[in-house]
């Protein structure tokens, strides 16, 4: 009858030690019984034993019944709080290295694309690092007596406790967030340009004319810096009001018509970066390239406060 | 199965796995061996999986409500399993338990 002792051993084989005798003999004898209560109707025995055993189930799966350790990795108690700091973490981490590392591999001279695919290495790297430790860490708490104020909710909580409701926000804080990072990150783009050029690039000149610095520049961080702050005073102030309205459509047509009026009547574009530009690609004619490249960035901008301006109305509307 | 009987199977599992226990200790008044306890059941028609019962058995047995021996007289050795002294007190409780419930369901049962 081996066919029985590997049913069994297939059964007991994860159990713990102590319990494996037991169970076996156990399951020993109620797997005879079985059979001799079959047997009683039909004398096959090989038949009787199939049924016994395909009775009690998959071994799989009766070893789960016996098992006495927690049958998962992380279970309701914990899991609420595993999850949300997993996110929390995520969210954060990865991203803060990615920069840090882009940033540090552009300024130590780094080809781009080499610096591109390091940082997102890192920020996988960190990520695996994050989920595996929070998960190991979640998965003691489960095992242990770990208790946290949060996890024991039948013990006594007082009604102060409770969270805040969320301030109603009309405008997305994200977006907010985006929109002034982004503008910085402009700002501080158009300054690099006009003082220095990309280190692995072969034009060793800076690409924006500096005689800009003269009014355009000065102009256009006066813009970004107002936009800056008129975002903040809207955070703040956590709804469209009308003032907030009117104010941003004026800087948004203010800004429309710097555009038009840079890309129309300025050099934007450095001498010396043009000649060095046509030094390398002899058949290159710079003004005709210009037009186009010129037309094309500056519809896209108009394109865009367009589209600003259009939602800003929408949203007076609503008022 | 469709999905009506997938429902069905699980509610009526629900209402049986709570009085399982009660019908369980009921018998173990006098020692018992499993397949002995999974015969009686079948015979009244409060069937259970072997796979569940033997585990529930030894789980009882590690709280202390329930005793056992092994009985190495024949030639099968079998695993007797009886009521504990506090496995008897916990009985009565229960018992008086299912009455209340029993009387009071009835009694929601009955009033529509």
């Amino acid at each position: 009858m081996e066919i029985i002792e590997r049913y069994i051993h297939a059964v007991t084989r994860h159990l713990p030690k102590n319990q494996r005798d037991e169970v076996r003999k156990e399951l020993q004898a109620t797997i005879e019984d079985m059979i001799a209560d079959k047997m009683k109707d039909a004398n096959d025995k090989s038949a009787a034993i199939e049924a016994s055993l395909k009775e009690l189930g998959h071994p799989d799966i009766l070893a789960v019944q016996y098992s006495t350790s927690k049958q998962y990795l992380i279970g309701p108690k914990w899991y609420i709080a595993y999850v949300t700091t997993l996110k929390k973490l995520l969210y954060i981490v990865p991203g803060i290295i990615i920069g840090i590392q882009f940033f540090v591999g552009l300024f130590q001279n780094v080809p781009l694309g080499e610096t591109i695919i390091q940082s997102i290495g890192s920020g996988l790297t960190v990520g695996v690092h994050i989920a595996f430790w929070v998960t190991l860490g979640f998965f003691i708490a489960e095992r242990t007596n770990a208790s946290f104020e949060f996890v024991n909710k039948t013990s006594e909580w007082k009604l102060e406790d409770l969270p805040e409701l969320p301030k109603k926000r009309h405008l997305s804080l994200s977006d907010s967030i985006a929109s002034m990072v982004l503008s910085a990150l402009f700002a501080g783009m158009v300054i690099f340009a006009t003082v220095s050029y990309l280190p692995w690039s072969s034009i060793s000149v800076p690409f924006l004319n500096s005689a800009l610095w003269h009014f355009w520049i000065p102009t256009f961080l006066v813009l970004s810096a107002l936009t800056i702050v008129l975002e903040l005073y809207k955070l703040q102030k956590g709804v469209w009001t009308k003032g907030l309205i009117v104010a941003t459509l004026l800087l948004n047509s203010a800004s429309v018509l710097f555009f038009i009026l840079l890309f129309t009547t300025a050099d934007i574009v450095n001498p010396a970066f043009i000649q060095a530009f046509e030094g390398l690609n002899s058949s290159f004619n710079w003004t005709e390239s210009a037009v186009w490249v010129g037309g094309i960035a500056l519809s896209g901008i108009v394109l865009t406060y367009i589209n600003k301006i259009v939602k800003l109305i929408r949203q007076a509307r609503q008022l | 199965m469709t999905n009506e009987d997938d429902l069905y199977a699980n509610q009526v599992l629900e209402l049986r796995r709570g009085t399982i226990v009660l019908a369980v200790f009921s018998e173990l008044k006098k020692p018992r061996y499993g397949y002995e306890l999974l015969q009686r059941l079948k015979e009244i028609d409060m069937a259970i999986d072997a796979g569940t019962l033997y585990p529930q058995l030894r789980r009882f047995e590690k709280q202390g409500i329930l005793t056992s021996y092994w009985d190495t007289s024949e030639a099968r050795p079998r695993k007797y399993y009886q009521l504990s002294k506090q496995g008897v007190k916990l009985y009565k409780h229960l018992k008086d338990e299912w009455v209340t419930i029993s009387n009071k369901i009835t009694y929601m049962i009955q009033g529509e």
